[in-house]
């Protein structure tokens, strides 16, 4: 997964978001939707970054209650970093909806 | 941007990533069989399931099993599902492998389908372009002089459409529907003989084509003739008694000599097979209107004007002014 370098990521992110807009492009042909694929592929990209931000939210709340309470049953110090979690579980979470909307797109 | 070492974890984690992806993949297409997709493609095609049919010949395409038929029956599902820029971007790739007159005709046929809709001249002009191309290649394609006519008949140029449809007769076994059509270039001309001397043909042709009765009715009416009109709408609704056209024709015709009572009668015999139909229930608000009904005439006004019909709403507003 991504550490550091942010900007690549959500270039990266991007480059799969056009990869899955091809194969989007294949299923949903004809429903009158997204016939521009870079409005696809925009779509596809800020759906993944906006689900992943929230799913990783949510995981990173979780997290640190679950982190808290074992620091304070083991009486030791929560060097927890909420901005490392919360970028960790949001990568985490953008290639897991990607391989998921990928098995989907390619399912028929 | 440094190279260190979470760079180059990221990105092996990313192709990998990438890796197992072309594997499903790769897993799946396998599992997929190219006959079984052909098959449920072609399946809804012939059933109308246009866009069932799409998903499968687009997914053939990109498996690379995308011969010149797939690509027609994908320009065709796509024709008919209204997307015809789609359709038009297919049909000219098929014309890369395969100039041949089926595939004119169907750019032609394009082009007039997306014409219609914009009602611009310019892409008419391409239909016509593709579709002389495909008389070229094939002298008796029928249905490109067929056409031909058709464009020719929207731009009002009545003349030249007859020409094309007198061409597209000669190698055609049912000339009834052509005949339909010259007869309305001259109704629209206002040469009333004519259009009934091929109405007249066109029933001799097929006695059951409702469209030359109907066309004969409504000569007989404009020429005043309402009792020829009456019978020429009855034939029609002994050849298709599901058809509401000849029965608000009769309803009307009653309406101009004034008998109200008749007229209503057919009136609402029309109303039974569409209970929403904007002409009919205007129709029979002229009718309560004329008889001093205007809370009656309104209601029906009222039911036409919401499906969009123009007089209604003209007359709810002089009603309205009183």
């Amino acid at each position: 997964m991504f550490y550091t370098n942010k900007r690549l990521f959500f270039i990266i992110l991007f480059l799969l978001s056009v990869f899955l807009g091809y194969f989007i492009n294949q299923k949903i042909i004809l429903m009158g939707i997204f016939e521009n694929f870079l409005v696809l592929t925009a779509a596809v990209y800020i759906s993944i970054a906006a689900v992943s931000f929230a799913a990783s939210f949510a995981a990173g709340i979780i997290i640190k209650i679950l982190v808290n309470a074992v620091s304070k049953i083991l009486k030791q110090e929560n060097s927890y970093s909420w901005k490392f979690v919360l970028w960790l579980n949001f990568t985490v979470f953008c290639y897991v909806l990607v391989f998921g909307i990928f098995l989907i797109s390619i399912t028929y | 941007m440094k190279f260190d070492l979470n760079c180059k974890i990221s990105l092996t984690v990313t192709i990998l990533f990438l890796m197992s992806l072309a594997f499903c993949y790769v897993l799946k297409n396998q599992h997929y069989k190219k006959e079984l997709f052909k098959f449920i493609a072609d399946n809804n095609f012939s059933e109308g399931n246009y866009f069932q049919s799409s998903k499968y010949y687009k997914k053939l395409i990109s498996m690379g099993d995308g011969d010149e038929d797939v690509y027609k029956n994908m320009a065709i599902s796509m024709i008919k599902t209204g997307y015809y820029d789609r359709a038009i971007e297919y049909l000219k790739k098929v014309l890369k492998k395969d100039k041949s007159s089926d595939v004119y005709y169907a750019l032609g046929y394009a082009y007039y389908q997306k014409a219609q809709t914009l009602d611009s001249l310019s892409i008419f002009n391409k239909a016509m372009g593709y579709l002389n191309e495909s008389i070229t290649l094939n002298k008796d394609n029928n249905l490109a002089y067929r056409l031909m006519g058709r464009i020719f008949e929207h731009l009002q140029k009545f003349d030249r459409a007859r020409i094309w449809y007198n061409k597209a007769l000669i190698n055609v076994n049912d000339k009834s529907e052509l005949y339909n059509f010259i007869a309305y270039t001259y109704k629209e001309e206002g040469d009333l003989d004519n259009a009934v001397n091929f109405y007249k043909k066109a029933i001799e042709s097929n006695d059951k084509n409702i469209l030359a009765y109907c066309g004969l009715g409504e000569i007989y009416r404009q020429k005043e003739d309402f009792q020829q009109a009456i019978e020429c709408y009855n034939q029609a609704i002994k050849t298709d008694t599901g058809y509401i056209m000849p029965y608000y024709k009769i309803g009307r015709i009653y309406y101009e000599k004034k008998e109200y009572e008749k007229a209503l009668g057919w009136y609402f015999q029309a109303l039974r097979f569409d209970t929403k139909n904007n002409i009919v229930n205007y129709y029979i608000g002229k009718v309560y209107k004329d008889t001093n009904m205007p809370s009656k005439a309104a209601e029906y006004f009222k039911t036409a004007a919401y499906c969009g019909n123009d007089d209604a709403i003209k007359e709810l507003k002089e009603m309205s002014e009183r």
